[in-house]
């Protein structure tokens, strides 16, 4: 098949560090590269890799699907993390504080600490923290996780145009990866990738979060914003140039129709970002999971 | 019996009386007083705030009721409507052509005969037709009532003056010999500017300018808009009392009250609706239609104003008007080879792209910002406005427009402090006070950067976001347009910037703050008042009066709200100097 040439490759960024990179991971996974639109085909570098997304705590008002897989491990967040790798074979976990939400409670830096020791101690995949989009919160405990996971080369989210700077001093200390988060706004996003940039971040440390919409409920207007952002890095406009992270879980399983229907919703929303250029998919259904790793194999 | 208690204004010392229950606001507005309330008495943009005298606490003009005999200390920003002469040294000079719109001739009639019993009128049609070969001929009714006696007091030897347009004649004096005088107004939103003109070289006799009183019912057009529901007749008294009033302090200057034969009033379509006393209320609404684009030639007196004719040119859409078409016929943009851009930056910020194959337009709506209006200590370009700063070793100099104490910043000042800013790095590309600026104070959350100490002059981060707002919708309009005509930057050989804020921008930090677009190959041209400019030039020569017309009926509108892209364009221009850095690397 006909490949059209790209001017410009997506930007690699490099996730969890193992023993000889001043870490304690069992290997690095990299994202990005990719040199032209999925829709050309998938090969290594644009392949998107799959995170299984756990809590800090259990969730309130779980969809009976997923209580279903994770019933019984869902009150340790080490034992939620070993089940994803070792039954499910996870090559990436994503650890959502969900606990320091005002609503659910709140959670202290120091239990949140905790939490994170508790899974880089049981699994030795790369690791994604993400915080509660809450400024005030989040610019508590995300440099308090900064710390405690120093050397893990962690992924932190998410950073907005509101708190960056003080989640990025924490990240660029202690050798982190960001998370930038814009809300379906392409300028947004990369006016955000400029500030962290001419703040010292490199850009082989960001990947964009462009605020993932589920099937019914914005997907096209992410959708969207991903092709048009990822066309334009391809075609060298390098304050775009990052790997794309969706939160496709989280967003399908807290939506009405998403609930009803169950994990099916699920992959059916992580199988159109596919086509839209994601790097990273945070999942939280096993037999989604399945289901776009059948796919994968299919394409790539 | 509804009780009166008398409301004394300070400084002024204006003294009115009124109803209990009526606000200071709508005593102000009796009184004739301007509050320098944007948002017209609506409550929402606290610029009313006028001191309680003698107790001292400040309250909302548009808010306080009175109930007892009450002394009022007005802001510093209030003014009251006096036209002040201009050094017209500081205006374009132009060269008059021989196809003026205003022509003498001196006619010598033969007397009425039994043989030749044709009536006055008629006798004095045929002698105009035989010397101009014109035979659509006006006379107004005011001529008409003194002709008789005219003629015959100069023994049917009379001088007439008319104005030859659009095919017709107009006659506007018939007597004995004198000067033809003729006067332009500039009816801006904000600031009212006229000139009298002599008609036969077409030289300034005098110049003059007044804010324009119907500020009191809003800053701007939307909002005056909304008062005309409840005050249309006196919005367009007021225009054409104030148009009497510059006449007034014009002759005054001059020495003597010579009889002026026309007004020609260049506006943008909602003030020339004023003017007539045409409802704009549908301006407003979609899909936005105005009475009429163009107006008919009145006397003055069907509009109370001191002259024998007004003269308007026409305009091009509701929200692109005739100030506009006459700085495109000043500019010489509608017969450029190559394309050319006009940005008016000025309270609606009307832009034009065009050449001699097609002129298309749009109205950007940037904001009371280019007039200082919408920042904290923002004025109007007058005497006391910060117009230009220098950071120097942690200090910020400031320069004002006419070297006296600074009171406020006025458009270009801000530009200049933009520029500065960010140059120095004590603001970010998105317009936020970095930390550890030695300029910024704190309180609590709240931050502002102090300009001036001593006079208590700062902007804060809203400020910088609200300028940010209209330059990029300026930006975006010019993009909007360069984009919809497939135009690059490349190609356009001029850009001409109008508005009062020509007089003292600085092109360079318009550039670095992504104000203005960057041309590879052509240049930039300041071009003051082209809306005063281009109706003088246009009494020079009917050609251009009747250019104006094709560029109203030819022109293409662009209506930027209903434009989806123009949003994406707009949202890229909020940082400084874009979101796509590459537009303003200078290659």
């Amino acid at each position: 098949m006909d490949t059209y040439n790209f001017k410009q490759s997506v930007t690699c960024v490099s996730l969890g560090a193992d023993k000889n990179n001043g870490g304690t991971r069992g290997f690095s996974l990299n994202v990005g590269g990719n040199n032209t639109m999925p829709f050309f085909g998938l090969d290594n570098a644009s392949e998107p890799i799959i995170a299984f997304e756990i809590m800090d705590k259990i969730p309130s008002d779980p969809p009976v699907q997923l209580r279903e897989v994770w019933g019984d491990v869902w009150h340790d967040a080490g034992l939620w993390a070993e089940k994803c790798v070792k039954e499910y074979s996870s090559k990436l976990i994503c650890v959502n504080f969900v606990s320091a939400k005002p609503d659910e409670g709140g959670t202290t830096a120091e239990k949140a600490c905790e939490t994170l020791r508790k899974v880089l101690s049981r699994v030795e995949v790369p690791i994604i923290i993400k915080g509660t989009g809450i400024a005030g919160i989040d610019n508590v405990i995300l440099p308090a996780l900064a710390r405690e996971g120093r050397g893990e080369r962690l992924l932190i989210g998410p950073v907005l145009q509101e708190n960056y700077k003080e989640i990025l001093a924490g990240a660029i200390k202690y050798g982190h990866n960001v998370i930038a988060e814009s809300p379906i706004d392409i300028n947004i996003a990369k006016q955000t990738n400029i500030m962290l940039t001419d703040l010292g971040l490199e850009h082989s440390r960001i990947l964009m979060d462009p605020t993932t919409g589920a099937l019914g409920y914005g997907l096209e207007y992410t959708y969207s914003i991903m092709e048009r952002a990822r066309f334009a890095a391809l075609n060298g406009d390098k304050a775009l140039a990052q790997p794309f992270i969706n939160f496709v879980g989280l967003e399908c399983w807290r939506s009405g129709e998403g609930r009803k229907i169950g994990y099916i919703w699920e992959a059916i929303t992580a199988l159109a970002f596919i086509q839209a250029g994601s790097d990273i998919l945070v999942m939280q259904h096993p037999s989604a999971i399945k289901r776009v790793r059948e796919l994968l194999s299919l394409v790539a | 019996m509804s009780k009166i208690f008398s409301v004394t204004f300070l400084p002024l010392n204006t003294i009115i009386m009124a109803e209990k229950g009526m606000t200071i606001y709508d005593c102000a507005l009796e009184a004739g007083i301007d509050l320098n309330a944007a948002c017209g008495g609506g409550g929402v943009c606290g610029k009313c705030l006028v001191t309680i005298f003698p107790e001292g606490y400040q309250v909302k003009a548009c808010n306080y009721k009175i109930f007892g005999d009450i002394t009022v200390k007005l802001n510093k920003s209030a003014s009251s409507f006096i036209p002040a002469i201009i050094n017209s040294t500081s205006l374009k000079h132009f060269s008059w052509q021989s196809n003026s719109i205003f022509k003498k001739i001196n006619i010598e009639l033969s007397k009425p005969t039994l043989d030749d019993p044709r009536d006055d009128v008629a006798r004095l049609r045929d002698a105009i037709f035989l010397l101009t070969g014109i035979d659509n001929i006006d006379i107004p009714l005011s001529i008409l009532r003194r002709i008789s006696r005219r003629l015959r007091e100069n023994n049917w030897n009379i001088y007439v003056i008319y104005a030859q347009l659009q095919g017709k004649i107009i006659v506007t004096h018939i007597s004995d010999d004198t000067e033809i005088r003729l006067i332009a107004v500039d009816l801006g939103t904000t600031t009212i500017q006229a000139s009298i003109i002599d008609g036969e070289s077409g030289a300034y006799l005098a110049s003059a300018s007044v804010l324009n009183p119907q500020s009191l019912y809003g800053a701007d057009v939307i909002n005056r808009i909304i008062a005309s529901e409840k005050h249309l007749s006196e919005l367009s008294e007021s225009v054409n009392n104030i148009i009497n009033k510059l006449m007034e302090c014009m002759q005054e200057y001059i020495g003597d009250k010579k009889p002026v034969q026309c007004v020609l009033v260049s506006a943008n379509t909602v003030m020339l609706h004023f003017l007539y006393g045409f409802t704009p209320e549908f301006i407003r609404k979609e899909p936005y239609v105005p009475v009429s684009k163009s107006f008919p030639i009145l006397e003055g007196s069907q509009l109370g104003i001191d002259a024998p004719i007004v003269l308007t040119s026409p305009c091009i859409a509701s929200y692109v008007g005739a100030d506009i078409v006459s700085g495109v016929i000043y500019t010489g943009l509608y017969k450029s080879d190559k394309p050319c851009l006009f940005i008016d930056l000025g309270t609606n910020g009307e832009i034009v792209l065009g050449c001699k194959d097609y002129i298309v337009c749009c109205s950007a709506s940037a904001g009371p910002a280019f007039e200082g209006g919408g920042l904290k200590c923002g004025k109007r370009a007058s005497g006391g406005a910060i117009s230009s700063v220098e950071i120097n070793d942690g200090e910020i100099l400031v320069k004002t427009i006419d070297g006296s104490k600074p009171d406020g910043i006025c458009a270009s000042g801000f530009i200049s402090i933009l520029a500065n800013l960010l140059r120095n790095k004590i603001i970010d590309k998105r317009g936020r006070f970095n930390d550890d600026s030695p300029f910024t104070v704190s309180d609590g959350e709240y931050k502002k950067l102090i300009i001036h100490e001593d006079n208590n002059i700062f902007i804060d981060e809203s400020d910088i976001e609200n300028f940010m707002r209209a330059k990029s919708a300026i930006f975006a309009a010019s993009e909007f347009l360069l984009n919809s005509m497939g135009v690059s930057n490349k190609e356009l050989s001029k850009v001409y910037i109008a508005g009062g804020i020509s007089e003292s921008l600085n092109i360079e930090d318009s550039f670095e703050i992504g104000l203005l677009p960057y041309i590879e190959n052509g240049e930039y041209i300041l071009s003051g008042n082209t809306s005063l400019y281009g109706s003088i030039i246009m009494l020079g020569d009917r050609a251009l009066y009747d250019k104006a017309f094709e560029i109203s009926q030819q022109a293409m509108y662009f209506d930027l709200a209903s434009a989806p892209e123009f949003n994406e364009l707009w949202s890229a221009g909020m940082f400084l100097p874009h979101t796509d850095e590459s537009k303003f690397i200078v290659k």
